[in-house]
């Protein structure tokens, strides 16, 4: 059965973000919070990378049961991490956990447990910043990743599939990148074909969607377009969503407009999960 | 049963084995599971850590070694000291710098399954009693027969959200209630008598379901261990007393009372009678398959093994037993004694035999843990 090869150290997978840095980006989110839709997917790619890296950290340290990589695209395609992690595209999950940009102080609301909220202040690691220059080159990306991840599967013949994730306004101005997108998600290793999600980050407002499995609510036709160049989850996949989000459909994919997709690193099979009972 | 009805057990009546293997692909730094046994106290522990959460292995540790270590916990009463065990983790980990990626996970604490099992003794002979939270299991065979299958007992009742016991769980509020199971119920008149030859089998999640599954098909999955592993249980001078609570309650063991052996005809009356009021008490005496030679799943040494396991069947005559004459020898994969020296040809039939069923697709890849005790 496919998407069922475990992940650890002797059989790593990797997750490459592409990630949109685009003049657009510099325009108001749609959600009121007075940030910017590059702040937002800065956030967005943070939160993931953070939840990735919980996902190995075994006490103090973190095992590397998988690759983290960045492609940014705007002005100019730029490949890998910055700061300390610079140099390949693809960085082991530990190093990826030891050495953030920086590592923040935020304020974050908590339930008091007596009906209140509490602000509490967390460490934020950061490794992206938010940046918005030039035009929306999605497609000279989508070709980059199909080269990174070729070489990946390469190297791991039997790794879980590669994931990528694409988080942008949908607007690519060096064409369409849907065939491309199609493509990519051909590769294969010989647990099953590269899995793409994409996160549609947006200044129109509206309510978060996530994981639909029809682009019927999607509000435009970037949405819808990244709704198609989204992988269907597989199995193994939605039957670990489905505690998180009881309602998600069969067909789901993954896609999200304007929502928090860092609950995604929960849906791998790593180990016993905690949830009931905390 | 009331603490003070409870006799010190015969010296000589319990042997012990325990296996311990990480997942394939996973190194042993990465196994999460523990597990420990006192045979003086007759208490005998497995734990399975939560992967997700941060330091489960210790967690999992601490809570094997404070049930078995601590004649003081009742184990009526174990869940009530727990906060013990929490104070023993925080302690551990509080005074150490931690990453960002650990400190907000210490700050949600660590999780694990938990399975208690506690051997005593009365003046008919010895008896079993068991706590549980979430899916490591105990099963009771007696030679042929599974007497009992606790607290699962169907294989479809494993899934990947097992009840948990975190490390920062507000005492009040671990819905103990829903979570805790206890063997025999609270209130029963229930005894769960064993009597030599009797077997008892504490397994983690993924082994327990392979085992319930065996069951389900008419095998008999404890002749296929034995047969794959020919158990060599070597008889460990008894533990010390290893409470470190000063709580005033806690005499050392001693070794002294009860010579006699214990009488075996009592314990098959006593469950078969009770275990209908139990639910989830197999059906002992109807529904348990009968292996015969003929029978072709089960391997042929299974099947042409004796129905009940002779008493010290292997390897732990007297000269083993001065071979290895030291009690607490640290196993230093895994950090827990497992009753054997290391590197036992039982533990590496153990690791052959399940590397064989993953590979056949029959057992899923986790952490595995077993833990056998057998009444001589």
């Amino acid at each position: 059965m496919p998407y069922t090869a475990e992940i650890s150290r002797s059989n790593p997978t990797c997750f490459l973000f592409l990630i949109d840095q685009s003049g657009s980006m510099a325009d108001a989110l749609g959600d009121n919070s007075g940030r910017n839709k590059a702040e937002g997917v800065a956030t967005a790619v943070n939160r993931i990378i953070q939840e990735l890296v919980y996902r190995c950290a075994k006490g103090e340290h973190i095992l590397d049961r998988y690759y983290i990589g960045v492609i940014g695209y705007g002005d100019e395609l730029s490949l890998g991490f910055t700061g300390d992690l610079a140099g390949e595209v693809l960085c082991p999950v530990s190093a990826v956990g030891n050495k953030p940009l920086r590592i923040e102080n935020r304020k974050k609301l908590v339930d008091d447990g007596a009906g209140g909220v509490l602000e509490q202040t967390i460490r934020f690691p950061v490794w992206v910043d938010p940046l918005a220059n030039g035009g929306t080159p999605m497609c000279e990306a989508i070709r980059a990743a199909h080269a990174v991840i070729s070489e990946f599967i390469d190297k791991h013949p039997r790794c879980f599939p590669p994931i990528v994730i694409n988080i942008t306004d949908g607007e690519a101005t060096d064409g369409d990148p849907e065939p491309l997108a199609d493509q990519l998600r051909t590769l294969a290793s010989e647990d099953g074909n590269v899995l793409m999600m994409n996160l549609h980050i947006s200044s129109q407002a509206g309510q978060p969607i996530l994981f639909p499995a029809s682009d019927a609510n999607l509000p435009d036709q970037y949405a819808e377009r990244l709704f198609r160049m989204s992988s269907p989850l597989p199995p193994t996949m939605l039957r670990l969503a489905r505690s998180s989000y009881p309602s998600i459909s069969d067909g789901a994919r993954g896609f999200g407009f304007n929502a928090d997709m860092a609950s995604l690193a929960k849906f791998l099979d790593i180990g016993t999960r905690v949830a009931a009972n905390r | 049963m009331a603490a003070d009805q409870k006799l010190t057990i015969p010296e000589n009546s319990i042997q012990w084995r325990a296996f311990q293997l990480p997942k394939e692909g996973h190194s042993t730094e990465e196994y999460e599971d523990a597990c420990d046994g006192n045979v003086a106290l007759g208490r005998f522990a497995v734990a399975d850590g939560a992967s997700e959460s941060v330091f489960a292995r210790l967690w999992a540790r601490l809570l094997v070694k404070h049930f078995v270590g601590q004649r003081c916990v009742e184990v009526d009463d174990w869940h009530k000291r727990l906060p013990e065990v929490q104070r023993q983790w925080q302690e551990e980990l509080a005074s150490r710098q931690l990453p960002w990626h650990a400190e907000q996970k210490f700050l949600d604490g660590s999780f694990a399954t938990f399975l208690g099992l506690e051997i005593f003794s009365d003046d008919s002979g010895l008896l079993w009693q068991a706590v549980a939270v979430g899916d490591s299991c105990l099963f009771h065979t007696r030679g042929d027969r599974l007497l009992c299958a606790w607290p699962l007992e169907k294989s479809d009742q494993f899934n990947d959200s097992p009840r948990l016991i975190g490390s920062r769980t507000p005492r009040d509020e671990v819905n103990y209630n829903r979570a805790l199971w206890k063997l025999p119920q609270s209130g029963a008149e229930q005894q769960l008598r064993l009597i030599p030859g009797d077997r008892l089998w504490l397994m983690t999640d993924a082994l327990a379901q392979w085992f319930l599954m065996e069951y389900e098909s008419g095998r008999c999955p404890w002749q296929q261990i034995d047969a794959e592993l020919a158990i060599q249980f070597y008889e460990l001078p008894s533990s010390e007393h290893r409470c470190k609570a000063a709580c005033g309650s806690c005499a050392p063991a001693t070794q002294t009372g009860a010579d006699e052996p214990v009488a075996p005809e009592t314990g098959m009356s006593e469950l078969s009678t009770t275990q209908t009021n139990t639910p989830i008490m197999a059906e002992a005496e109807t529904s348990t398959p009968k292996p015969s030679a003929t029978q072709p799943n089960i391997p042929e040494a299974a099947a042409k093994q004796s129905n009940i396991p002779e008493p010290a069947a292997t390897g732990c005559g007297a000269a083993e037993v001065a071979e290895y004459p030291q009690p607490k020898r640290p196993d230093d994969r895994f950090d827990v004694d497992s009753g054997a020296p290391e590197a036992a040809e039982d533990q590496q039939r153990f690791e052959r035999w399940i590397g064989q069923l993953r590979r056949s697709g029959r057992l899923r890849n986790d952490d595995v843990t077993l833990v056998v005790v057998q009444i001589v």
